[in-house]
């Protein structure tokens, strides 16, 4: 057996998860409820939505717990697309959605064990039906009452109603320990990077800049500075804060020195601070006329920072399409 | 009005009035004071009273320049900056002009109202050593407490009544201006989070600071806004104020305040106010903070250094 692990998307943190777990930046807790082999429940288990199962190539019928977002890099790019502060919306409305739903849900799972457990379960439907009822109108008050939130991280309010209906009456209708056959079609009306709040698979997106990360300039537990090729230059990925700005302004010295124009890709840039904005500022400075610095993918709340503290419009330093919302 | 002040100098007038036609009869008296010496005039108020104005002035509202206080001054900082821009686009021409600035209304909150206090003290700092011209800022002796009509009369140095000026005997400069500055600031409720931080990292306060914001409802933009803002002025904290700070979190009804203290001090009150030049090194910070913010309290005081950034769930008040 090869020590090396074959899977990049191997989720590495340590399960159950911790209730204050923040190891890893993409985690997005999620409550279960365990069951034993008459469905009764044992206990709620504290989950991440992007934990899914790997089937391993080389040994059929051993699995290894995957991260549906990718692997490191992926995750990077997946949490740099919706941004971190949507994450944490999407955590907040996890959380209080948790809170909330938590009586319907052991109900439900009380009244779903007694509708599988005897042959006369059809009588049991009318009451089952009544409970859900009750939790679709506790849901829809919810929905309504958060629907700015729920719009500001890409899961409107009538799309996702009906997904979550169709996933109560998946769930009940399933005996036992089987695992609900959710239907992904539904999925599909939400963007893309935002079907993974959900739980459904990411389809990473693929940068515009060709980034090496097997040659990495620097990298700490916020930071990777890689080396791009087309267009020449280097990505920021991760946090650019005063713990690493040095680093950040020695890269771009480096760069400067190759002929031509600097690009800078921040597709993959999670937070910059002033100072982080002022070694970029200051390397555009440093360029001779006619050679220019290029953000690429700069984030939108970074492009008005520029403006508000009087960086933009500024000789040599460029900022090119692709702006992030 | 009858009397006519000298304009040497910048003159900062308080102008109370008790209604609408008090409101009229002095700030229309102002604009046509101006408006007969083809003086640029620039008058920020609300937007009933830019209608009103605008109303009573007919084709001559043409030849005023309108802003909305809501928009221009709904976080009182930011204020001056829009009076200095003001001053430097007419201030080369060599002629006088005049404003009319109404910060202070009744729907302000109290902590929005001790800041626009402060704006009002910081005006005298901020203009007292520039160019020649006039503010008049309007005060509704109906509508406010007591307490702010009599602070109106410390921080100008000129105040109308009756439609005459008197100089104010309370007026006090510039130990004024500094007074609110180390006033402390009213403690808390009930205190949502608390960390320290030094200079190892400040990742775990942008952490607390984006979970507390989406916990208290916020969408992404404001909550990305925040943890900038409060990120840098825990950098401060790091970089000038002894090394290290706390930060504490609090809601006040649909306000999320973080609180940043240090053991540093700083003595500038204009700091937070002044647009950054390109070149300069670091010193963005604060007045970055008063942009993305809708409220900032600074306080500098011998134990150290305050700020409480202010962020409004309902933005759209």
């Amino acid at each position: 057996m090869a020590l090396v692990d074959q899977h990049a998307d191997r989720c590495v943190y340590p399960r159950p998860f911790p209730d204050d777990f923040d190891a890893c930046p993409a985690f997005q807790a999620t409550n279960f409820i365990a069951a034993d082999s008459r469905n009764k429940p044992l206990g709620t288990w504290r989950t991440c939505r992007h934990l899914g199962t790997g089937n391993d190539v080389e040994i059929r019928g051993r699995f290894y717990p995957r991260c549906t977002l990718g692997d490191e890099h992926q995750r990077m790019q997946w949490l740099a697309q919706v941004s971190p502060a949507k994450l944490d919306v999407v955590r907040a409305l996890q959380d209080e959605f948790d809170q909330l739903s938590r009586p319907h849900r052991e109900r439900l799972f009380d009244a779903r064990a007694r509708l599988h457990s005897g042959p006369a379960s059809a009588a049991r439907e009318p009451e089952l039906e009544q409970l859900i009822n009750g939790f679709l109108s506790t849901i829809d008050r919810f929905l309504e009452q958060n629907d700015e939130r729920f719009r500001d991280v890409g899961l409107p309010a009538e799309p996702l109603r009906q997904l979550i209906k169709e996933w109560v009456w998946a769930w009940v209708r399933t005996p036992e320990l089987a695992t609900p056959r959710f239907d992904e079609k539904p999925l599909e009306v939400f963007d893309r990077p935002a079907r993974a709040f959900l739980g459904a698979p990411s389809e990473p997106a693929v940068s515009a800049v060709r980034r090496l990360w097997d040659r990495p300039l620097y990298s700490d537990t916020i930071l990777q500075i890689l080396p791009t090729v087309d267009p020449p230059g280097l990505a920021l990925v991760g946090d650019v804060d005063r713990s690493n700005v040095a680093a950040v302004a020695q890269s771009l010295a480096r760069a400067r020195g190759h002929a031509g124009d600097v690009h800078v890709d921040l597709s993959g840039l999670l937070f910059c601070d002033l100072g982080g904005l002022q070694v970029i500022v200051r390397a555009s400075q440093a360029l001779d006329a006619g050679r220019r610095l290029v953000l690429h993918g700069i984030p939108r709340q970074l492009e008005r920072v520029l403006e508000i503290v009087n960086w933009a419009p500024l000789p040599n330093l460029a900022i090119a399409g692709g702006v992030r919302e | 009005m009858s009397g006519t002040l000298p304009v040497e100098r910048f003159t900062h007038e308080a102008l109370l009035y008790s209604d609408m036609d008090e409101y009229l009869a002095g700030t229309l008296a102002f604009i046509r004071e101006g408006l007969a010496v083809s003086e640029p005039i620039l008058v920020v108020v609300g937007a009933a009273k830019i209608a009103a104005l605008k109303a009573r002035l007919g084709l001559d509202a043409g030849l005023v320049q309108f802003k909305n206080m809501a928009d221009v001054g709904a976080n009182p900082a930011r204020i001056i900056p829009a009076w200095h821009e003001f001053v430097e686009s007419h201030v080369a021409a060599g002629r006088p002009f005049r404003g009319i600035g109404e910060p202070i209304y009744p729907e302000r909150s109290a902590a929005e109202l001790v800041e626009c206090q402060r704006h009002e003290a910081l005006l005298n700092v901020a203009f007292d050593n520039g160019p020649a011209w006039r503010l008049l800022c309007p005060y509704n002796t109906t509508a406010l407490p007591p307490d702010v009509v009599e602070e109106a009369h410390r921080s100008h140095p000129y105040v109308a009544y009756d439609r005459a000026y008197i100089a104010s005997g309370l007026y006090a400069e510039e130990a004024l201006a500094r007074a609110p500055f180390s006033t402390p600031l009213p403690e808390p409720p009930a205190i949502r989070a608390t960390l320290a931080f030094n200079g190892t990292g400040l990742r775990p306060v942008r952490r607390l600071v984006s979970t507390e914001a989406a916990r208290a409802g916020f969408t992404s933009g404001p909550i990305a806004d925040l943890v900038l803002a409060v990120g840098e002025v825990a950098a401060n904290s790091v970089e000038h104020g002894g090394g290290s700070g706390t930060l504490r979190i609090w809601r006040e009804g649909g306000v999320l305040v973080c609180e940043v203290r240090d053991r540093g001090h700083f003595d500038d009150p204009l700091a937070d106010r002044r647009r950054p030049a390109p070149a300069q090194d670091g010193g963005r910070g604060l007045w970055l903070a008063n942009q993305l913010c809708d409220l900032v309290q600074l306080r500098s005081l011998k134990s150290g250094t305050t700020v409480r950034l202010h962020m409004h769930r309902d933005r759209s008040r």
